[in-house]
């Protein structure tokens, strides 16, 4: 799956490559590490655990690549989540109608993001503004919403989005590694792929061409509300319950994921596959440092050092593949 | 052509005025199909407006288009680009990080549905190149990896793939060496055959003599004059655009290096393989004009007195004494700047105003107690110098992103004479400066010297080596070719010399 944007040139092949896999090499590194510190770590259950937990991740991470290879990075993702968890719950203690209650979580996120993206495009503000300011109201509304409290929610459908299918592996893990494949086909080989490049790297030249900027910014916009959706439903499933605190914080893993998977920060550069190893990694982080029985606030000093690590190993290990000083 | 054939593309009485401003005033012209029409005139003078009016961009406030005999108003360059009129800007307009095949087609993919179908982009896209003569572009490449002039010919393939019956091309070879200049002139020469009618935006006049059937010319607005090329010679169409008698145009004044140590002295000077074994002396208060067809060594010499390079071997004497020149700041430390054509990229800070520009290398000077800027100081020193080398800018405050190329390159002397440097050395100093700013920018580089600077221009453009400097050398295949004095050189000689033969 290579993006004919991406198609790269002899030096350029070799630079991607690392783009891609110098990471997977860390990846090892931490898994070693981590299985050494904890004998556990390397089972199946702790690893189908790994990628359920880390489900939502993977299905915001798809949304942000897009956000981030376009330039146009969202920031609100996780208040998103909550606030559609939310009106699910609402809906669902009203009337007992899950298909209802889903129908309107993801009428709401479609909604949250539409209006995000009207103020952006129509507006004319900055996305990072934008976004941060749904950030923060779409969390707001959703914890005024309930009082901060959390709606049970259980029904066997949810359920049945974690029930192992085979090997312990459940419809949620695959819906995850779905959308990563979706994602991945829709940047590679359709327009709204080529205008995420286009966008990101000269949006006033994409305009010039003809590209209907505005229109695939909102249907990027809208993507991102599907993807919402549905990894709100894995967590609510995964709680039994509509938290209006729930995912916080999911954003900035996400936005990690995409950028230390090697994708450009400045856009128009990157793919799917990073994104993928970059999510594996910071899966990986949170399991196995919330395995190791110490304080969250420690986990976050101890992810950070990571995080930053893998970061300079992916700048070195570029430096070094373009040969030498650069 | 037939010269009664009626004009495809007719402008009558356009008038685009912008607060403050008449852009255009009553301006008309027309193009006939089989015709390629040179636009001429100075930065400001117009001629981007009228095509912006003709694009669609800009709606004109008075006057009518028309197109085969038919009046015709575009909202959009889309618009515009549907009634057959494409247009292949100055700046670029490709995304960098897209392959070109991506480019090309980009906002009209191929492939069904919301599909693209990169096979079909990439073969299409191969064709189209092929067609235009242009080989050795991998339509798979970001555009970003290709060199300025392979760009420039994807923009003018993405163009021509509309099939536009009117093809406006503003400045097209600005950035183009010799070789690339003649393949585009041929392709030029091949759509005329074609019909199609093509406006040339130039400020080269050689060009435009070699290629165009007519030529406008517009002065601050106004039309001047539309003339038949074959009734015209150069001068005249200099004279026409500049309002002014030609002999202005390079003013050298007799002047000669002065006797004593040179300023510099270069020895067996070698830059990894782009530079064999070069010698030569440049005196003190002497211009040393240095050509060579493009990839001849003449920029990696530059770029090597200037500390970029690393891979160097030789000698190098400042007023006798051997230097070592192994960074930018040990260049300038020797007393040594370096201006070069790529003014966004190397030479200025975009975003930031004359002032702030102007003062950047020399901030150290204008230093009050510990890190505190005197403001003061810097205000005068840098008005000071804005006014010597006469920087037009509405204030020193202006963003340097807004002012023409012809001040830009202004402001990257006026920062290295603050700086007190003696030893300047330009790359292509007035490359897609007009013909205006290029008088006056001789007119500086001549007083420069003048008065005990000592300079070194290296530039593909040989009339200008030879307007300007007191002895040129000729590079050829990275060694030394030639030396000519003043006195003995032509324009003949020299562009036998560059192509490694003499006459």
């Amino acid at each position: 799956m290579t993006a004919g944007a991406l198609t790269p040139t002899r030096t350029g092949r070799w630079r991607d490559w690392l783009a891609s896999y110098g990471l997977v090499g860390a990846l090892v590194v931490l898994i070693l590490l981590f299985s050494a510190l904890n004998p556990r770590f390397l089972t199946l259950a702790n690893l189908t655990t790994l990628l359920e937990q880390n489900a939502a991740l993977f299905i915001i991470a798809t949304g942000a690549t897009f956000a981030i290879l376009s330039q146009n990075i969202d920031l609100s993702p996780a208040s998103v989540l909550a606030l559609a968890g939310v009106l699910l719950g609402l809906t669902f203690q009203a009337t007992g109608n899950l298909p209802l209650a889903i129908l309107a979580g993801f009428a709401g996120a479609i909604l949250v993001e539409l209006i995000n993206a009207l103020l952006i495009v129509r507006g004319g503000i900055n996305p990072l503004i934008v976004t941060l300011a749904c950030w923060i109201w779409a969390r707001g509304l959703a914890v005024s919403l309930t009082g901060a409290n959390s709606i049970s929610v259980r029904d066997p459908l949810l359920d049945a989005l974690r029930r192992p299918l085979f090997l312990e592996i459940s419809p949620a893990i695959l819906l995850s590694f779905a959308v990563f494949a979706i994602g991945g086909f829709i940047l590679a080989r359709t327009r709204l792929g080529r205008y995420t490049y286009a966008m990101g790297s000269d949006e006033r030249a994409a305009v010039q061409a003809g590209v209907p900027v505005g229109k695939y910014k909102f249907l990027m916009f809208a993507l991102f509300g599907v993807l919402v959706t549905l990894a709100m439903l894995v967590t609510v499933s995964r709680l039994g319950a509509a938290a209006p605190d729930a995912a916080y914080g999911l954003e900035l893993d996400a936005i990690v994921a995409v950028i230390i998977g090697g994708n450009s920060f400045l856009g128009g550069e990157g793919n799917m596959r990073r994104t993928l190893v970059g999510a594996l990694f910071i899966a990986v982080l949170n399991n196995g440092l919330g395995n190791l029985g110490i304080m969250d606030a420690q986990i976050a000093v101890y992810k950070a050092a990571a995080i930053l690590l893998a970061l300079l190993f992916g700048t070195l290990s570029t430096r070094l593949a373009k040969g030498g000083r650069a | 052509m037939s010269i009664s054939a009626p004009p495809l593309l007719e402008m009558r009485g356009i008038s685009k005025g912008f607060p403050g401003v008449a852009a255009l005033s009553e301006v008309d012209f027309s193009v006939r199909a089989g015709e390629i029409h040179a636009l001429i005139g100075q930065n400001g003078a117009g001629k981007s407006t009228l095509m912006k009016v003709l694009a669609g961009v800009y709606q004109p406030d008075k006057g009518e288009i028309c197109v085969d005999g038919q009046t015709l108003r575009f909202a959009s360059p889309r618009a515009a680009l549907a009634n057959g009129i494409g247009i292949v800007y100055q700046d670029l307009s490709l995304v960098p990080k897209l392959s070109v095949a991506d480019n090309i087609f980009l906002g009209r993919e191929i492939g069904g549905g919301i599909f693209v179908d990169q096979q079909a982009i990439n073969a299409r896209a191969e064709h189209i190149l092929g067609d235009l003569g242009v080989s050795g572009i991998d339509v798979r490449h970001r555009v970003m990896e290709l060199p300025l002039a392979q760009q420039q010919l994807v923009e003018i393939a993405k163009v021509l793939s509309h099939e536009p019956r009117i093809l406006v091309m503003d400045e097209p070879t600005a950035a183009l060496a010799e070789e690339e200049t003649m393949l585009l002139m041929r392709l030029l020469q091949g759509l005329r055959a074609r019909g199609i009618a093509i406006v040339y935006i130039s400020h080269r006049f050689k060009e435009i003599m070699a290629l165009c059937n007519r030529a406008t010319i517009l002065r601050n607005g106004q039309l001047v004059k539309t003339i038949t090329i074959a009734e015209t010679n150069e001068s005249e169409l200099i004279e026409l655009t500049i309002g002014e008698r030609v002999e202005s145009f390079f003013r050298h004044n007799g002047r000669a290096a002065r006797a004593g140590v040179p300023a510099l002295e270069v020895e067996h000077l070698r830059v990894g393989r782009a530079v064999r074994d070069v010698s030569f002396v440049l005196g003190q208060g002497e211009i040393l004009g240095i050509t060579g067809l493009l990839g001849a060594g003449q920029n990696e010499l530059a770029r090597a007195l200037f500390g970029l390079t690393v891979e160097t071997s030789g000698t190098i004497k400042r007023l006798g004494k051997p230097i070592m020149l192994h960074s930018p700041k040990e260049a300038i430390a020797q007393g040594i700047g370096l201006l070069t054509e790529q003014r966004k990229t190397e030479g200025l800070v975009m975003p930031l105003a004359v002032r702030a520009n102007l003062s950047l290398p020399s901030l150290n000077t204008f230093r009050r107690a510990l890190l505190f800027l005197d403001r003061r100081h810097e205000g005068e020193r840098t008005s000071a110098m804005s006014a010597q080398v006469r920087v037009k800018t509405p204030s020193l405050e202006a963003t340097v992103g807004t002012l023409s190329g012809g001040n830009q390159q202004k402001v990257i002397l006026g920062k290295w004479l603050l700086r007190d440097l003696e030893i300047l050395i330009f790359i292509s100093p007035t490359q897609g400066i007009d013909v205006g700013a290029k008088a006056e920018i001789y007119a500086q580089l001549s007083e420069l010297a003048q008065a005990g600077k000592s300079i070194i221009v290296i530039s593909e453009d040989l009339l200008e080596i030879l307007g300007i400097s007191d002895r040129m050398l000729v590079m050829y295949q990275g060694q030394l070719l030639r030396t000519f004095d003043r006195s003995d050189a032509d324009e003949e000689h020299l562009l036998a010399a560059i192509q490694g033969t003499s006459l």
